[in-house]
């Protein structure tokens, strides 16, 4: 089912969580909606979802395969909607929360007791909980619990399933655990499936697409490659993971003509910013005059983790991280206190006053 | 659109539910206080004012706040140590007394009024030792307030007791470790934290005194004057068909209530405020 | 005396054993003194010239009237109360409006009202120069000093009980679950049945119980419009008043009693309800 959004805007109050946002879903995609908190993503997915209603008069539409569903309530959108915190029903079973979907059918369109029990037997050995039909909720750890949610909303055969920070209440080996398990998972089932995140690594990881938002509007959308080696933005930039932040002063058109000083004193009114990636910066410990480098002073090295991480000093007294492989940190001989030189070999300059 | 009657909200029933309630507030509320607002309305000032005036009115006023405030200064204690003892220690029969406390909800106020009278009549088992030292409880102001501090001991009770169960213990760990003494303790942490449900409790058996009835008629004796409480003296008006009478009194008593209530309750957030 | 004091946690502050076992004697001779020996007198009392007298303190034809009309007054007060109870809930609680204070306050009215002044209101109302007399007068009803004054006014002071217990309950709860079933295709009943319903049963039956013990107890506000009219528009608790007032106290124990024992039910329900709210 493809997914259609056009010009929504959702208000609370007098903060717009949503400002005219305008996105499509490809059938069979797996979307991750990311961004901060406060950004906009949840309000989004319940909008899809039908648990949230568009500012009235913002003329906004959300059509289903060609189909305005605007106006329609959330269960007949038939859409499975995989809240936060599972939100089971505490009061009953595992077979029972998952069968809901079903039981709630109007007669004439209510599978059989053998039917039910049929598809619901299905859909735990779908989701490895095959002898745990009989437990409540409570009985169950946080990644059970995530399953059965997740069971309960295939129940009903949606063609789109939306889950709202399926990971976020886990363990980080959990979660890494069904990061996996949900991209197979989305694969089989061949829906479209939209989920929102807060965390850089999950939505790169797990998503075919990823929409980064920020204040109610959508800063990029792309590939994941995109997103991380093309950011749009200084925002989307700096979401995606550390940066280092130079300030400088763009004197011709031409952009390649930049003069990266740092703020203390020196540059006249910076008007534009140069960000770099820790491991964007190579390091040689001789000046290279064909190259425009960055001196600096390595200040601390940390060698734990799966490399080596270098903060270092520049002219201007400005903190540089750099991170480099413990192959080059070996070869180098690096110690504190000693001069080096930084090249960038990927860098995105943002003027000022542009986002 | 700036201005909202409602957030949207995907839960359905809302017009139902909102109408029945308003229709049913509506009826049996606002209809019945229309009518207290209408009758005083119709009364002369001079008239409302010599009805509320008169030495009986007064007195029953004075008897009336006074033994209720006194009620509610101990139901505050004692409330206070009972819900300690409850939350904080274990003893046998503890969850049979807890369970205990609220008798006072569940047991009809002239129950309570007429069993006090037995017990503190100068005849009664308690009475008649009191009485042979020289204090007599049933038919004095000590009576009516010993029928208030039943009524009012579990509103200040429940209102503690859930907050100091849930009172950090890390808090008082803490204390301890920098060196405060068992007393420093809980007079400088935990009784400041203690001290808004305090007020709440307080508010909450204070205002139950004022307007109760039951409990008290059959201790206090009802002599005009002595042991005569604000709501009998509006039970006598009605009586008598004194419907203005009546109504003076009681607009007073709400107004004089509502603006103790407000006054408690501002005292209260100011002091709430400040624990945040 | 054998039984001991024990701090409860070993952890934060531990008074002293001597400080606990002063704290908890005077604890329980405060409410030995003023909850215990009430209750002990109220069943001494009733029973101390015998079963059999006791018994036809109750059966006795008025008693029986008085019984009867406690139980109709209930009975009404106490559904009407709470559907009242369980619609205000859903309002105020899945739902944020304007005006949801007011309704909030406006619930909260009866426990500040004196119940004489409850009383009075409807007498003011439908009294001998009541404002609404003219409408009942053409339908030949009679309001005060009758059954339908005695169910308004039990109506009145008992309305908050269930309102108030289940809107803090299902605020706690949210709307989640509600929610997900919506989102699962099941329709508003569907959803109030089969989700909302079976997660507040304990607190609906804990504002039932406390409804019930105070619409069966109502003193002041009842005594207002009922005229004491022996036989006819006397409930229990009046009943035991006029016996006690004519100096038949075995009598009016004996009623007390009853109340008395209702009282204790209506404790070990609650007991038991509180509970299993909390799991």
């Amino acid at each position: 089912m493809t997914i259609s959004i056009t010009n929504i805007t959702k208000s609370f109050g007098n903060s717009k969580a949503l400002d005219n946002i305008s996105v499509d879903f490809t059938a069979g995609e797996l979307t991750a909606l990311l961004g901060p908190s406060g950004c906009g993503k949840t309000t989004l997915l319940r909008l899809v979802a039908g648990l949230e209603q568009a500012d009235p008069g913002c003329g906004g539409r959300i059509i289903f395969n060609g189909q305005n569903v605007l106006a329609d309530t959330a269960g007949k959108r038939k859409v499975g909607f995989v809240f936060q915190h599972y939100a089971l029903f505490r009061h009953m079973t595992v077979f029972d929360n998952i069968a809901f979907g079903l039981r709630v059918r109007k007669k004439s369109q209510r599978p059989t007791k053998a039917e039910i029990k049929e598809r619901v037997y299905s859909l735990l050995e779908l989701v490895q909980l095959g002898n745990m039909a009989d437990r409540m909720p409570s009985e169950l750890s946080g990644g059970q619990r995530q399953r059965v949610a997740l069971a309960r909303a295939l129940a009903i055969e949606p063609e789109v399933l939306l889950l709202d920070e399926p990971f976020g209440a886990l363990d980080a080996k959990v979660r890494t655990e069904l990061r996996r398990w949900l991209r197979q998972l989305h694969d089989k089932l061949n829906c479209t499936s939209i989920f929102v995140t807060h965390d850089q690594e999950e939505a790169l990881e797990v998503a075919d697409r990823v929409i980064v938002m920020n204040k109610g509007r959508i800063e990029q959308i792309g590939s994941p490659d995109e997103i991380f080696h093309q950011p749009a933005s200084e925002f989307v930039m700096q979401f995606l993971g550390e940066v280092n932040v130079f300030h400088g002063r763009i004197e011709s058109d031409d952009p390649q003509m930049v003069h990266f000083y740092d703020q203390t004193g020196q540059t006249d009114q910076p008007n534009a910013r140069m960000l770099i990636r820790p491991h964007d910066l190579d390091i040689s410990t001789e000046p290279d005059t064909d190259k425009r480098q960055i001196p600096a002073t390595i200040t601390k090295i940390q060698t734990a983790g799966p490399s080596v991480r270098l903060d270092c000093r520049d002219n201007n007294g400005k903190i540089v991280n750099v991170r480099i492989s413990h192959d080059i940190f070996n070869r180098l001989q690096l110690f504190i206190g000693q001069n080096i030189f930084l090249t960038p070999k990927q860098l995105q300059i943002y003027r000022s006053g542009q986002k | 659109m700036k201005y909202q009657f409602k957030q949207y909200n995907i839960l359905p029933g809302f017009g139902l539910t909102l109408g029945y309630t308003v229709v049913y507030l509506g009826l049996l509320v606002l209809l019945p206080l229309a009518a207290l607002t209408l009758s005083a309305l119709q009364m002369t000032w001079p008239e409302f004012w010599s009805a509320i005036s008169s030495q009986r009115a007064i007195r029953s006023f004075a008897l009336t706040f006074g033994t209720s405030f006194i009620a509610a200064v101990i139901n505050t204690i004692f409330g206070l140590l009972i819900a300690w003892c409850l939350s904080r220690m274990s003893f046998p029969g503890r969850k049979i007394i807890d369970a205990m406390i609220d008798l006072p909800f569940a047991l009809p106020t002239a129950i309570s009024g007429i069993a006090l009278t037995a017990v503190y009549a100068p005849n009664g088992i308690l009475g008649e030792p009191l009485a042979r030292l020289g204090i007599k409880v049933a038919y004095t102001p000590i009576g009516i307030i010993i029928a208030m501090i039943l009524v009012g001991l579990p509103f200040v009770v429940r209102t503690v007791q859930p907050v100091l169960a849930e009172l950090e213990r890390e808090l008082e760990e803490a204390a301890l470790g920098l060196g405060a003494s068992n007393w420093q303790t809980f007079s400088k942490v935990i009784f400041p934290l203690v001290l808004p449900s305090l007020l709440t409790g307080f508010t909450l058996a204070f205002a139950r005194n004022l307007g109760e009835y039951g409990s008290v008629v059959f201790i206090a004796g009802n002599m005009p004057m002595k042991t005569e409480i604000t709501s009998l003296l509006i039970v006598t008006h009605l009586e008598q068909y004194d419907y203005a009478g009546a109504t003076a009194l009681a607009s007073a008593m709400l107004i004089i209530s509502f603006v103790l209530l407000l006054t408690i309750n501002l005292l209260q957030t100011w002091s709430g405020r400040r624990l945040k | 005396m054998l039984f001991f004091v024990q701090n409860k946690y070993n952890k934060g502050l531990m008074p002293p054993a001597w400080l606990n076992w002063t704290l908890v004697v005077i604890s329980l001779t405060f409410l030995a003194v003023f909850l215990l020996l009430p209750l002990v007198i109220i069943f001494t009392e009733a029973f101390r010239q015998g079963m059999t007298l006791w018994w036809q303190s109750i059966s006795e034809p008025e008693a029986l009237h008085a019984l009867k009309l406690t139980l109709l007054t209930a009975a009404v007060a106490v559904p009407a109360n709470t559907i009242f109870g369980l619609a205000a809930a859903w309002c105020l609680a899945k739902f944020r409006f304007f005006g949801r204070n007011i309704i909030i306050t406006l619930i909260d009215l009866p426990f500040a009202v004196s119940p004489i002044i409850a009383g009075m209101l409807f007498v003011l109302l439908f009294g001998a120069r009541g404002y609404l007399r003219g409408i009942t007068d053409s339908l030949d009803l009679q309001i005060i000093f009758a059954v339908p004054g005695i169910i308004l006014a039990t109506m009145f002071i008992t309305f908050p009980f269930v309102a108030r217990e289940l809107t803090g309950l299902m605020t706690q709860q949210g709307s989640q679950a509600e929610q997900a079933a919506l989102s699962l295709g099941a329709s508003g009943w569907q959803t109030f049945w089969h989700i909302t319903l079976p997660d507040i049963k304990w607190g609906l039956l804990y504002g039932i119980i406390l409804c019930n013990a105070r619409a069966m107890g109502e003193f002041g506000a009842v005594s207002v419009v009922s005229g004491h009219i022996r036989g006819k528009t006397n409930t229990l608790p009046l009943h035991a008043e006029i016996l006690y007032n004519e100096y038949n106290f075995s009598a009016a124990f004996a009623v007390a009693s009853l109340l008395a024992f209702l009282a204790l039910v209506t404790l070990v329900i609650k007991s038991i309800a509180e509970r299993r709210k909390k799991r």
